[in-house]
């Protein structure tokens, strides 16, 4: 069977740290300190979600003078939805999961 | 160390342009944001992966056409090669001077046949490489009657020589491990009559195109 798209713990980490504000813009670095994802990890998905319009990139010019414009990121309508769907159902199969450890691990 | 973390990563993602793609000038952007060395270092390290997915990811063809050629060109050269002959003893079949492709691998899992043109070092002076056709493999009795070459008490065919040309050589047979070979110039070639067996390890290639 085909893994369904954007469920890795990876991205359900960056949906999850873009959905506290999904209106503002974020920058990249700040991501990847937000969801202990490291720039090779991070960027390869951010690229990805781009790809599927899920998410928005654009150009925001630095706040100090000489340095290069910096790269900003938010989620698309789209996006944002999908962000929805899949932590709702990261939530539900988690839930299931820890109750049979719990039961191994502490017999009635 | 940051200075050179942050130039490795830049020369990654632009190479010698001005501007590399879009993503890798975005983790190069961030460069800034991150304190300590070891930070900086994963951030390059990062970098690198993002910018070296960027390029594949525009031009996948081209990339793997590339490394196809690479690849072709190093077999290529390992196994094949040309070689030039600077002696008339396998004319009219190669001419002095001439090239030909010698095919230094396949013959090891094929195996020799009779009438392959084999590159091997004389047995009598080995310094110098030279072409000879086989003529008879080990376990084989050679002998010459009316100017022609008898295997085994066969004569063999040889339609690659100009009429006329003669042949003459003792009786002998061929001991394990060697080879029995001739030049088709058999006026003036020194091969296995004059020079004795050729070591069938000596052998060096098969020539496989001539012209």
């Amino acid at each position: 069977m085909p893994r369904t798209p954007h469920t890795s713990p990876q991205t359900l980490r960056l949906f999850e740290a873009l959905m506290k504000e999904p209106t503002t813009w974020r920058y990249g670095y700040d991501l990847s300190r937000e969801t202990g994802l490291a720039s090779g990890t991070l960027y390869p998905i951010l690229m990805r979600l781009t790809e599927q319009t899920l998410l928005e990139a654009g150009w925001e010019p630095s706040d100090q003078p000489g340095r290069p414009p910096r790269h900003t990121y938010r989620l698309t309508g789209d996006g944002v939805a999908l962000a929805k769907v899949r932590l709702a159902g990261a939530v539900v199969e988690k839930a299931p999961r820890r109750g049979t450890a719990a039961a191994i691990v502490r017999p009635a | 160390m940051r200075a050179v973390a942050y130039r490795v990563l830049r020369f990654a993602v632009r190479g010698r342009r001005e501007q590399g793609g879009p993503w890798g000038e975005a983790v190069l952007a961030e460069f800034d944001q991150t304190t300590g060395t070891a930070a900086a270092l994963r951030w390059a390290a990062g970098g690198l992966r993002v910018a070296t997915r960027e390029r594949y990811t525009r031009r996948p063809t081209a990339y793997r056409l590339a490394l196809a050629a690479v690849a072709l060109l190093v077999a290529a050269l390992s196994g094949v090669t040309v070689n030039y002959v600077p002696s008339s003893s396998m004319e009219p079949t190669l001419t002095v001077a001439s090239r030909h492709l010698v095919d230094k691998v396949s013959f090891h899992l094929t195996g020799l046949d009779y009438g392959d043109i084999v590159i091997h070092p004389l047995p009598d002076h080995p310094e110098q490489e030279t072409e000879r056709r086989v003529m008879a493999v080990a376990g084989d009795r050679v002998d010459c009657r009316d100017g022609r070459v008898f295997r085994n008490g066969a004569a063999v065919e040889e339609p690659y020589l100009p009429s006329g040309m003669a042949t003459e050589c003792l009786s002998v047979t061929v001991p394990h491990g060697a080879l029995y070979t001739l030049g088709d110039n058999r006026d003036v070639a020194n091969d296995s009559r004059f020079s004795g067996f050729v070591p069938e390890d000596s052998v060096i290639g098969r020539v496989v195109l001539f012209g």
